[in-house]
């Protein structure tokens, strides 16, 4: 009976270790991509008020601007509408872009920005 | 002087449960540090959508402030700065925008009030925005920025916006 019980207790001792570890990877995922999101959205809003190459230009008057952006190995980004060439924004309105990363694991997170023109 | 026989039966179940025991608070603590770093993550990503909602709030009210600057500019500027200034304070309470959709799951409003620099003959179109969370159960004021509208007279035009100040509550 005694050995029942311990054998019992071990298994969920080392079912818990377990699941800490792979709980650990998914933190570290999870504020990775937090990290990655916050990173792409900088950059682009950065790109657009780019004064020398994005749509901060005085003269000529910029028509386009690019963010370029590369996440740590496993992670990907995306946007939408993409940023690679887009059509800088009216000076009266702001463009919403929705940023996606997508984690090691296959699994994304999503975050919504509005860039503007200075 | 005789010796009470001592029996060892059942000792081994007192040890059992005793490890269970153990063992058991040391299984929920695990357990109970991996759930409480991902809410800690939950908690952590809710700031952040609420931090680019209202940012995106600002520059969307920002942008829609552009045109309107030309309004509060529209005076003679034969007394400058008086004429304009008046103008600029009595009609650039740009008051409140209109709800933005919501954004990350938030909801934004933002209002704005003129915050004129004077200087020797002219003024800066100065404007405060403040991004209100409107469904955010605390810290309601996320975003507070100054802007400088740089109005251009003779063409009757903002050439640029320059961010003065710009101020994140979390």
């Amino acid at each position: 009976m005694a050995l029942i019980v311990i054998g019992l207790v071990v298994s969920a001792y080392f079912a818990t270790f377990s699941t800490q570890s792979s709980g650990s990877t998914a933190q570290r995922n999870l504020v990775s991509a937090d990290a990655v999101l916050r990173n792409y959205a900088e950059t682009i809003k950065s790109a657009v008020r780019d004064a020398v190459n994005g749509c901060g230009r005085a003269n000529p008057p910029p028509t386009t601007f690019t963010a370029n952006f590369t996440p740590p190995q496993g992670f990907a980004v995306s946007s939408s509408p993409s940023v690679i060439g887009q059509a800088c924004p009216a000076v009266t309105t702001a463009q919403p872009e929705q940023l996606t990363v997508v984690l090691p694991n296959g699994t994304s997170r999503s975050l919504d920005i509005d860039v503007r023109t200075p | 002087m005789t010796r009470v026989a001592r029996d060892d039966r059942g000792a081994a179940l007192v040890f059992a449960i005793v490890f269970m025991v153990v063992i058991g608070a040391l299984v929920g603590a695990s357990l109970s540090m991996i759930a409480s770093g991902l809410n800690n993550r939950t908690t952590l990503d809710a700031v952040r959508d609420r931090q680019y909602a209202a940012d995106a709030g600002v520059e969307a009210a920002i942008a829609d402030a552009r045109p309107h600057v030309t309004t509060w500019a529209n005076a003679s500027y034969d007394a400058p700065p008086l004429d304009a200034i008046q103008t600029f304070l009595t009609s650039a309470q740009c008051g409140t925008f209109p709800a933005r959709p919501r954004l990350n799951n938030v909801d934004i409003q933002v209002t704005c009030s003129p915050a004129p620099a004077l200087h020797t003959g002219y003024f800066e179109f100065n404007v405060i925005f403040s991004a209100v969370c409107t469904n955010c159960p605390s810290t309601p004021l996320i975003v507070r920025a100054q802007v400088n509208f740089d109005f251009d007279v003779p063409s009757r035009t903002v050439k640029s916006t320059y961010v003065q100040s710009w101020s994140v509550n979390t």
